[in-house]
């Protein structure tokens, strides 16, 4: 199934979603929970948290599926936002609790990991997952390192710049420069 | 105008990124509120940006929840369902009658004192009632921990047997003190097994679990250091019940 395909059934399935079909919100589940569940594991670090964050964010999806507007881009960028964004807002809560567990986990480096045992998904995601280590990979050291702490551990930019004892003026020049890079490295693999 | 951009984008590549606080947060809550919708440039960019993370979501290695975790959430949208007509599952009157379903269990007290204090916390307000409605499900059982030196805190333990979903939901807990965090335990043979830490808000504890607590006989809260790693209970020690293991 190629991307604009896969974009497809995912519309479809949103649609479905929308009218109250429990088969078509199994169907997102089985598509996107375990990308969910891996990206809130990376963020909180923690198997109880992720599964929290997860649950809250299909829970939010199945109360409120118009949530998700299919003008604004992919199912998917929208859904993987969601459960970033509430696991940014668990990790905070529970600060001590990621500092603590992140010390247990490898947490430095996402890109070139495998997905886990027993996780199915489409040739198309996968190759799409590839894309975006790529384009991770091929960003400036410094400018990756800020990315892959506001994104992949919650801290705020301010955190960033005092644990990285940098000025926030270069935390946030750095973090846009890699999102501008980012932007188009991933748009030229689109076209 | 050009130099007013990039600091803007600089704003809004943060905003998108969870990244801001303090005076930036404010900044970007305004530029929101007055510049963003009224400029396309802007649109433009912060749609993009999120676009990019979103998929950068997808560098995050795959992993399979574990299965319950669906079963749990088919529970979840039954009960919804159930409870709330169509349309409108998530509102404030599904709270109310959840709250005074908990009266069957005399719990009817914390009706007044919650809806007082989480009226206006709905995210809060829908883990509490997740976690009284729990509670409330035939089959589940209530163990009340108690507390020597608190004893205006009601901290309840909800379980069913044979079954791996736990909540452990308090009222009036106090804040711990500066440095320290609260540390939730579960005993077997006087040996205790970390489970997980919190803080209270507001007063309010809602922590849903999900594990096997079958075999255990004891539950206890200590109040921790919040530097130390959790190996065994070292610290002051406060809410505590036994618990009958699962036959």
């Amino acid at each position: 199934m190629r991307g604009d395909d896969l974009d497809r059934v995912d519309l479809d399935l949103h649609e479905r979603l929308r009218s109250g079909s429990r088969d078509a919100f199994e169907e997102l589940y089985r598509r996107y929970a375990p990308g969910a569940y891996g990206l809130a594991l990376r963020v909180t670090g923690q198997e109880l948290l992720a599964q929290e964050v997860v649950h809250d964010a299909f829970m939010a999806l199945w109360r409120a599926p118009e949530a998700y507007d299919p003008a604004r881009g992919p199912f998917r960028s929208f859904f993987l936002s969601l459960v970033h964004h509430r696991a940014v807002d668990t990790v905070r809560r529970e600060e001590r609790l990621r500092r603590r567990t992140e010390r247990a986990l490898n947490l430095t480096d996402p890109t070139g990991e495998d997905v886990a045992e027993g996780v199915v998904e489409e040739a198309w995601l996968a190759t799409r997952r590839k894309e975006v280590r790529e384009a991770l990979s091929t960003l400036p050291p410094d400018q990756r390192r800020v990315l892959e702490m506001a994104y992949f551990q919650g801290y705020t930019q301010a955190a960033i710049a005092v644990e990285l004892g940098i000025p926030l003026g270069t935390v946030k020049t750095r973090t846009l420069a890699a999102l501008r890079k980012l932007r188009r490295a991933l748009s030229n693999e689109m076209d | 105008m050009a130099e007013d951009h990039e600091r803007i984008e600089e704003l809004l590549a943060g905003y998108d990124m969870r990244g801001l606080d303090g005076e930036d947060a404010r900044e970007a809550d305004r530029l929101l509120t007055e510049h963003v919708p009224g400029c396309p440039q802007c649109r433009q960019t912060l749609s993009a940006f999120q676009d990019v993370l979103g998929e950068l979501g997808l560098a995050a290695t795959p992993v399979e929840p574990p299965e319950l975790l669906l079963a749990r959430l088919r529970s979840e949208m039954r009960r919804e369902e159930g409870r709330e007509p169509a349309g409108s599952r998530r509102h404030f009157a599904a709270w109310v009658a959840t709250a005074a379903a908990v009266a069957v269990f005399g719990l009817a007290v914390w009706n007044t004192v919650l809806n007082q204090r989480l009226g206006h916390v709905q995210a809060t307000q829908q883990k509490v009632t997740n976690a009284v409605a729990f509670m409330n499900e035939p089959g589940s059982r209530v163990v009340d921990l108690t507390d020597a030196r608190f004893t205006s805190s009601r901290v309840l333990w909800g379980y069913r047997p044979r079954e791996t979903r736990v909540v452990l939901f308090g009222t009036d807990i106090p804040d711990p003190a500066p440095g320290k965090v609260y540390r939730l335990w579960l005993g077997q043979g006087g040996q205790f097994t970390w489970v997980s830490d919190f803080d209270p808000e507001d007063g309010i504890v809602v922590l849903p679990l999900v594990f096997d607590a079958s075999q255990y006989d004891q539950i206890l809260i200590t109040e921790e250091s919040s530097s130390e790693e959790p190996s065994v209970p070292r610290g002051s020690r406060h809410w505590s019940a036994a618990l009958t293991p699962a036959a």
